[in-house]
């Protein structure tokens, strides 16, 4: 089985119990990096809880990094 | 003697706070840094895959102190869960708040600013919005609970200075937090008028950014905010309609009969 995840906007298909940590993985990121925060469906996911935060059907992923601007 | 600008708990050496956004490349930034004496810098928070990483620890390296803030949301809902991603990202409750309401002009959305400033100061957060040059929305975001406001001179990214002085001095005398001039700086001279309306701090960022010399500019600029923070402590004279000799009359000599 999988589950269909958007993850910054584009469409993933990962395997079940996939996590936060796993959807950052994508982009090479990993929770221990600073300036780094991730979203599930509009609320924050604590870096700490990426690895135990599993994704279902549908989940909407964001995954920022402080950078320039403003 | 120490001058320094204190914000909700904290105190800052330097009146001039840096905005990250627009810089060539990270070294430039970081020299700009450098030479502006700044120990705060604005970020920006956006998709990992679209940005690259370095800028965080260019800041501390800097010395300074990262305040995230909400760039380009247009929803107190967006501002909120921005802010919320800096607080986790930087581990900071303090954030800019900005809430801007259409593409063309990046003017703030009172509306959406109010709201999120509500619920940002209910979750914990020290909120330092960008706003309008409006005394009345500032006092507004004052009693809810904002650290500082911080006003717009012109639009962003415009350097065309600041082309209401008599609003900015309403908003300085509306609100007892501190005031930080942000957006439309141009060059130093309206850096120092800022500080001379008795703005608290600064906030620059394109007009140093895109300066043919960063740094330079950035010297220049913290001249500036030191040069009108001194004028405004000083008490500058008032203005007159006419002459007013500075020299004493008695005694002038009669050098040709009349």
């Amino acid at each position: 089985m999988s589950v269909k995840v958007s993850i910054n906007g584009t469409t993933h298909s990962l395997s079940e119990s996939s996590t936060v940590a796993d959807a950052a993985a994508l982009f090479g990121v990993t929770p221990a990096e600073c300036g780094i925060a991730a979203a599930v469906d509009g609320r924050v996911v604590r870096r700490r809880d990426w690895a135990s935060t599993t994704l279902t059907d549908g989940s909407t992923v964001e995954v920022v990094r402080a950078t320039a601007g403003g | 003697m120490a001058d320094d600008l204190v914000i909700a708990d904290r105190t800052f050496s330097s009146r001039l706070i840096l905005g990250s956004g627009g810089f060539r490349s990270l070294d430039r930034f970081s020299a700009a840094l450098a030479a502006s004496g700044s120990d705060m810098v604005t970020v920006a928070l956006r998709r990992v895959e679209t940005t690259e990483g370095g800028l965080y620890e260019a800041i501390a390296a800097g010395g300074a102190t990262t305040l995230p803030n909400t760039a380009g949301c247009y929803t107190a809902r967006d501002a909120v869960l921005t802010a919320q991603l800096g607080r986790e990202a930087l581990e900071t409750n303090w954030v800019k708040l900005e809430v801007i309401g259409d593409e063309r002009t990046l003017l703030p959305d009172a509306v959406e600013l109010l709201a999120a400033a509500e619920q940002l100061v209910a979750d914990g957060f020290t909120v330092l919005p960008y706003t309008n040059d409006d005394a009345v929305l500032a006092r507004r975001l004052e009693s809810a609970g904002c650290a500082a406001v911080m006003p717009l001179g012109s639009p962003i990214g415009s350097g065309l200075g600041i082309r209401n002085p008599h609003a900015i001095a309403m908003v300085r005398e509306a609100v007892s937090v501190p005031v930080v001039l942000d957006a439309g700086i141009g060059t130093a001279s309206d850096a120092a008028l800022a500080m001379e309306l008795g703005c608290d701090a600064v906030l620059a960022a394109t007009a140093i950014a895109k300066a043919d010399d960063e740094p330079r500019m950035a010297t220049a600029i913290a001249a500036a905010v030191a040069a009108g923070r001194n004028a405004r402590l000083a008490g500058r004279i008032p203005t007159r309609l006419y002459a007013d000799a500075s020299t004493t009359g008695i005694g002038t000599p009669e050098l040709t009969s009349r």
